[in-house]
Formats: structure tokens, sequence, C-alpha cells
């Protein structure tokens, strides 16, 4: 029998594990440990980023094959370019016969609802006979994800999708805070295996049983959706925009969840990401073969994931500091 | 060199709409940072330069407020 046939169900389908959770849960990182670990076996990797920057799937280049949709959230925007995806994902696999791939793991973007995705597929007439949804895991941070649970809608949605919750970063948290988010999740999905991890790895973590759900912040009301902002770098230099993104963080940052951009140089690719209102110092980044029909604004932007930003103003005020000619 | 020059000029870019300057002497790391007052503050890194100068001009140096975009 071919491997091919073994690896899949008894129905035939391929198993989909879908992996979802908020902006900065640690999804990467959990997902990195679990493929080094084997936990997905021979995985082809869907890595998709809102951001529309290929950026975290350099941290996971332990997968059997990897693919990174990066044009748009596929929960919503990007979603036929998933359905695309998954289509001559499934085409190809019927023409090989020799060992293949086992499962289609895709790692959804922070900004994704998992059970639209899961949705989307099962009502696809062509997707929904080729593929099953295995499971879907939902990584959520104890530091911070309570409170994203209650306030944020689409945090919530994420995690009444799963059915396996691993809450990461426990040893970040105090008792009482893991107490209180485990009897969060519990509220909110009770039918979910809740487990911990800590860097990816599983662990035992002390909470109180008998703690109290947290509930909804009426100051949350008001909440805008977040939402990715991108700017094209175009000829912008890397100190004028390190420059300006730093003075944006310091009057914006409790509205700025993360930037994330990517910058063509003579010195190659340069990375730059802020963690929480702090710019980080510049990685470079390995070369990645560009497609031909790539242009190089596809390599070379910045994008700013937040909420309450308008836009236009963002995109002005990029033009008028950091793009007019000095 | 030039990189200094290049992120002083977009800061004097972001500065200017409050009043305020900054200076590379080139030499020194960090930046001076000067109110019209003439009271000056010398400063370590980009992140201590906008707090500075937001509590020199008691208002936050907000690149995309009405003021940094001649609006108002």
């Amino acid at each position: 029998m071919a491997a091919a046939e073994i690896a899949r169900r008894g129905d035939g389908r391929l198993p989909l594990v879908i992996v979802s959770g908020f902006l900065g849960a640690g999804k990467s990182t959990w997902l990195r440990h679990q493929i080094h670990k084997g936990r997905f076996g021979r995985a082809h990797m869907i890595v998709n980023e809102a951001a529309e920057t290929p950026v975290d799937d350099l941290l996971l280049s332990n997968a059997e094959s990897l693919e990174v949709l990066a044009g748009g959230c596929v929960c919503c925007a990007g979603r036929q370019a998933l359905r695309s995806s998954l289509v001559m994902l499934c085409n190809n696999l019927d023409r090989v016969t020799g060992p293949t791939i086992e499962r289609v793991v895709l790692e959804t973007s922070g900004l994704a609802d998992a059970g639209a995705i899961a949705h989307a597929i099962s009502r696809d007439p062509m997707l929904s006979h080729r593929l099953a949804i295995e499971e879907t895991i939902v990584l959520v941070d104890a530091t911070s994800g309570g409170d994203q649970i209650v306030n944020e809608p689409l945090a919530r949605s994420q995690v009444e999708a799963a059915g396996v919750i691993v809450v990461t970063k426990p040893g970040a948290a105090d008792r009482e805070r893991r107490s209180a988010v485990a009897a969060t999740l519990r509220n909110i999905a009770p039918e979910a295996v809740i487990s911990w991890a800590e860097f990816g790895a599983p662990v035992e973590a002390d909470f109180d049983a008998d703690a109290k759900p947290l509930t909804h912040s009426p100051d949350a009301v008001r909440l805008e959706p977040i939402r990715p902002y991108r700017l094209n770098i175009r000829d912008a230099s890397w100190v004028g925009m390190s420059a300006w993104l730093s003075a944006v963080l310091v009057a914006r940052g409790d509205d700025i969840m993360r930037v994330k951009g990517v910058m063509r140089t003579p010195a190659g690719r340069l990375l730059l990401q802020s963690v929480r209102k702090h710019v980080q110092p510049a990685e470079i980044l390995p070369e990645l073969p560009l497609a031909a029909d790539q242009s190089t604004d596809q390599d070379n932007f910045l994008v700013l994931i937040g909420r309450g930003i308008d836009g236009d103003r963002l995109a002005e005020s990029w033009r008028k500091f950091v793009l007019s000619p000095g | 060199m030039r990189v200094r020059f290049t992120r002083l000029t977009i800061v004097n870019r972001l500065l200017a709409p409050y009043g305020l300057s900054a200076y590379d002497d080139g030499a020194t790391p960090g930046l001076q940072l000067f109110a019209p007052t003439g009271e000056r503050v010398l400063v370590p890194d980009m992140e201590a330069l906008w707090r500075e100068a937001g509590r020199l001009v008691k208002s936050a140096i907000d690149p995309l407020s009405d003021r940094a975009l001649g609006r108002s």
C-alpha cells in the first residue's frame, strides 16, 4: 500500500489541524516546538499572516513542507487564497505515489476566526470531500488571554471554536491569574481539552479549579476592531522609519498591538518588529527566492496592527515625515 | 555619520510643529533636545527623546495628531 494511502483516514480524507490564537499568544513558538517533537508527523504547514508579511515562517523550517499565505487573513480577505492552496495541495497529492504528507497544519493569523475557517472548509463542496478537520487547537496567553477573551469578541470566538486549548506562558502569570484564565476558558469552551505549555513544551500549572471566570469589562464596550495597516516603504531610510515609528509607539503604543516590517537594503532583508511599545533591534533575514511576479513592494513594507487608528492619517503622516525627500 | 544625519532630519521634522529641535554633535551618543525656552536635555535614545519632548511641551509628540500634520 502506498504511503499516501496509509497516511490518510479511513474515508480517504486528509486530516487538517487548525492552530489559532490571538496576536502574541505564542502560536509560532508552540508550533516550532511541537513540529520538532514530531507531534504532527510529516506535515504540510500553511502559515497565514494578516500582516501580509511572511516572517513567522522562518521559525518553522522543520516542517516537511511549508507555504505562506500572506495576502490577508484567511478567514476573510485571504479566504480564496487558502481555498486555492488547499485545492492545489489535494490535487498534487493525488499524483504522488511515494511517501507523502500525513496532514495539513494551518497556522492562522492572530486576527483569524478559526471557527469561520472550519465552517468555510466544511461547506465547500470540494474541500469537504478531501479534507477532514482533525482538531482545532487554540493558544491562549496566560498573562493577557483572560482579559482578551472577555473583552475582544474575536478572542472569544477563537476559544469557542477550540477543541484543544493550550495556555501559554503560565510561568509569567501568578496563580490568581492562571486560575481566572482556566475558569474563563472552562466557562466558554466546556468541551475543550485544556493544557499548559511553556516555550512550546507541555508543563503542569498550579491553579484553583474553583476560581470564578472573568467578566466583561464595561470600559471595553467601545473597543474598535483591531486591523492591520500597511505602509509601503519605497525609498524610506531605515533610521528615518525607526525614528517615526518610535514616536508613534510612544504616543499610541496602547493602541498598537504589533508592528512588523521587512525592508530591502544593500545589506540584505532587514526585519523590524516591535514588542509592545518597543522597537526591537533590526535582524537580518535570509534571502527568499522571489517569484517573478513579486514586486519589490511585497518585500518592502511596514505593517502596524492596532485599533482606533485613522488609516488616512497614518498614511499622511508616513508621507509627510518619512517619505518626503530631505 | 550619514545615518545619524538622516535620523536627525526626520526627528526634527517631527519636533518642528511642537517648537522643539534636536541636535546630534556626532561625538556623544544620544541626542540633545532644545526647547524654545532655551532648556537643553541630553537623551540617550529615541524613546527617551519622545518622552522628554512630550514633557517639555506638556503634550505627547504624536505624528498622527492634527498638530503634527498641520491640520490645526
